[in-house]
């Protein structure tokens, strides 16, 4: 017994040796530097962007975590998507191709600041181009550059979420039953503000939503259902990607993990085989708050896409 | 019960030398957490080799020895474009060993928060800071929205 007790003790301070040199032995580079470096190395087709600040620091962080996303309980309903729009690009901006409509459905880009509300983001970008395609929005979504609905009744009201994080399925379940005002009403403050300080004012709903994909996204699932209108997605946000400035994304391999993110879909690129997605990270970030994104991606990128209709 | 009953037998087992260096260990384990605060100057007090600091702690000052961790814990939105950086650290004092994201948030939730663990082992005698500020990296620190900073004594 005695024995057992020493030896096992003596195996704890081994492990324990052996982590803290393991720690201590760890290097560390700069993550820019290091950014661009794979970015050659791996051959891939976009630029990361150059800051002075970004080189203060060091960048190479542990992966201790995953993709978070909505448990789903069987009952969710999944579109069958059948496209009949056969062209190899889409683009709802109407900018580096045409789309159904032949006009613009993707409204300003938006900047979402310091608070986890990426979730209402996508989703009332995704209703802002659900009206506009309807093309019976009252003002302000008679335009798609006036249209600007509150993100922040999201944020407060819905009970989906808060600057914390939230899901898109309770946003989406609450845009399509009560709706949102318009964003004069319930201006976006980045921050947790009560839901009395909302105003009395027309709302704006959907009829529905249903899934796209789930936990294993295809591309061609995503670019069928793109037909019909820009798409709410996730995502995992990787150290690189901070760094993105032009061209078609795909994650460098030692890239580290820094949080789950929501975005909107807006088009797909054949020629360049990637999807057009609007961020909400505001105009400064990407290509004028945009990014492209592989078709090769989907092991991050595309899971829980829904579609509005 | 019968967990208890094999854990106390075995106690009595061992040898006076064993137990001593067993209750050694224990009353290490739970001492070793604390970090005492100076009744004269509000310092931390770190005999131990290890010390946890969040953002609680900003503008405080610790006391640890030479070969000892720090260990920063600091949140933030990082599905937001947002991150801590190291904007000042002496390396003569300081070596950041390691860096990594804890996911903090319950299954489901996108856009949350995440958990940012730094550690750094002191490596020689005398007074230093380590400074981190949270922005965007293409903003820049002009637009930093939360600032961290750490005085450390090390002796």
């Amino acid at each position: 017994m005695k024995k057992v007790v020493l030896q096992k003790l003596l195996m704890s301070g081994v492990a324990a040796i052996f982590v803290l040199f393991f720690l201590s032995t760890f290097s560390f580079a700069k993550e820019l530097d290091d950014v661009k470096a794979s970015i050659k190395a791996e051959g891939h087709k976009w630029v990361a962007g150059d800051t002075s600040v970004s080189r203060l620091s060091e960048e190479h962080k542990k992966l201790r975590a995953g993709l978070l996303m909505p448990k789903l309980t069987g009952k969710e309903k999944h579109a069958a998507v059948v496209s009949s729009w056969t062209q190899p690009c889409l683009d709802w901006r109407n900018s580096l191709c045409s789309n159904p409509d032949g006009a613009i459905r993707v409204t300003p880009m938006r900047d979402q600041g310091n608070c986890g509300s990426c979730w209402a983001f996508a989703t009332t970008g995704a209703l802002e181009s659900y009206i506009l395609r309807k093309g019976s929005g009252a003002p302000p979504c008679d335009s798609s550059s006036n249209c600007n609905l509150s993100e922040q009744m999201l944020v407060s009201c819905s009970g989906a979420g808060s600057c914390n994080g939230g899901y898109m399925t309770g946003a989406s379940d609450y845009i399509r039953s009560t709706g949102l005002v318009k964003e004069g009403c319930f201006p976006y403050a980045a921050t947790n503000l009560a839901c009395s300080l909302l105003c009395n004012a027309p709302v704006f709903k959907i009829g529905g939503w249903s899934y796209v994909t789930t936990t294993k996204p295809s591309a061609q699932a995503i670019k069928n259902a793109l037909a019909y209108g820009p798409l709410p997605t996730s995502m995992t946000v990787f150290s690189d990607f901070y760094y993105y400035k032009e061209g078609v994304y795909k994650r460098i391999k030692k890239s580290k993990y820094k949080g789950n993110h929501a975005v909107l879909i807006v088009g797909y690129d054949d020629a360049n085989q990637c999807f057009i997605v609007k961020n909400s990270w505001g105009t400064d970030w990407g290509e004028s708050g945009y990014f492209r994104i592989a078709y090769s991606e989907m092991s991050y990128f595309g899971w829980y896409t829904m579609l509005y209709q | 019960m019968s967990y208890l009953t094999h854990l106390y037998h075995g106690f009595n087992l061992m040898s006076a030398k064993v137990k001593l260096i067993l209750l050694t260990f224990l009353i290490f384990c739970v001492v070793v957490p604390f970090c005492p605060e100076s009744a004269s100057s509000g310092e931390k007090m770190c005999p131990n080799n290890e010390i946890i600091v969040n953002k609680d702690l900003s503008g405080q000052k610790i006391i640890i020895q030479p070969g000892a961790i720090i260990q920063i814990e600091l949140p933030f939105i990082g599905g937001a474009g947002y991150n801590w950086h190291i904007d000042n650290l002496n390396a003569e004092y300081l070596e950041l060993i390691s860096e990594h994201t804890e996911k903090i948030s319950e299954e489901g939730m996108v856009g949350a928060p995440v958990l940012g663990v730094w550690r750094f082992k002191a490596k020689k005698a005398g007074e230093t800071e380590i400074k981190m500020d949270q922005y965007r990296p293409w903003e820049g620190i002009k637009k930093a929205t939360d600032h961290f900073i750490l005085r450390v004594i090390i002796k």
